[in-house]
């Protein structure tokens, strides 16, 4: 199955909860609610790729010369790429320092914090 | 028990009563308590069901309530946290701080309130790769890989923020 795509639908916080997902805030989120291949197994798990892209001004945007990400981050593993033709300049969070292969540098990072993290990560232009 | 075992001079058991009084001391230790901010977390490697991570958000730590809540053992199995300011006192299960959970079948939460047990984890491995796009765009591109765990679940949920304009989703199995 690697690699099949899965069926799916955005559905509102209200569907959500009467689908079973009582949280704290499903009636303020929407979600993507994925059908699985197959129930998952005791013991086991079914992997998973979302793909989405997000347009949100307040948490990507310019603050005078630079291009600034700023989110709160759940996960403890996570990348962050920066477009091409930029660098780093300041990261709230210790993390690593990556160019790709293609000449983006990414920041990459594991945050150990019982909550979520607030990262703010600031780049600027390259002079050409 | 191994120097190796002792995190903070916090030995497994000091969660416990009388262990209480041993984390009110390590809260209002001359070190800590100068300068929280210098120890952004305690995580103690605790296996038993009375673990608990201590972490500190703020100076003003509500250092009594939380004795207390160890002492009425209202901790079990929970995190204790210091919330910033403003903000009470809370103990979440003792896990990944996440609100997109699932249960199987539904009718669950995956959250628990203080003194029930911690529900089982319904994902793991995760890992988010955001790929900025063009400045100025407000745009990035997320992939976010997962496994739902949660057993007998036959959908998986994923939240969409509030604020944030989503598109382009994709979804597949990895594995």
């Amino acid at each position: 199955m690697t690699g099949r795509p899965l069926p799916f639908r955005v559905v509102s916080g209200d569907e959500a909860r009467r689908a079973g997902l009582a949280l704290m805030r499903t009636r303020t989120f929407s979600y993507i609610r994925i059908e699985l291949p197959r129930p998952v197994p005791d013991d086991g798990g079914v992997r998973l790729l979302i793909e989405k892209t997000y347009r949100d001004p307040k948490e990507l945007f310019r603050g005078g010369d630079f291009l600034v990400f700023s989110r709160s981050l759940g996960i403890r593993r996570n990348a962050i790429v920066f477009p091409a033709g930029y660098e780093i300049v300041a990261c709230n969070v210790p993390a690593q320092l990556v160019r790709e292969s293609d000449g983006r540098m990414r920041v990459s990072f594991m945050h150990g914090e019982p909550d979520a993290v607030s990262a703010v990560i600031r780049a600027r232009k390259l002079p050409r | 028990m191994r120097r190796g075992d002792q995190f903070f001079g916090v030995r497994p058991d000091a969660v416990l009563e009388p262990g209480a009084e041993r984390v009110r001391r390590l809260l209002q230790g001359a070190a800590v308590g100068r300068d929280p901010s210098r120890f952004p977390s305690l995580s103690p490697p605790f296996h038993s069901a009375e673990a608990c991570v201590v972490s500190f958000f703020s100076p003003r730590t509500p250092t009594l309530t939380v004795r207390r809540e160890i002492a009425k053992g209202r901790a079990g199995g929970h995190r204790v946290c210091f919330p910033h300011d403003g903000q009470r006192l809370r103990a979440t299960p003792n896990r990944g701080n996440r609100d997109d959970r699932l249960l199987p079948g539904g009718g669950g939460s995956g959250r628990s309130s203080p003194g029930q047990p911690a529900a089982p984890p319904v994902e793991s491995d995760e890992y988010t790769r955001y790929e900025l796009l063009s400045p100025g765009s407000s745009r990035f591109h997320i992939l976010y890989e997962v496994t739902a765990c949660a057993a007998g679940a036959k959908a998986y949920f994923n939240p969409i923020r509030k604020g944030s304009e989503a598109s382009d989703e994709h979804v597949f199995a990895t594995g």
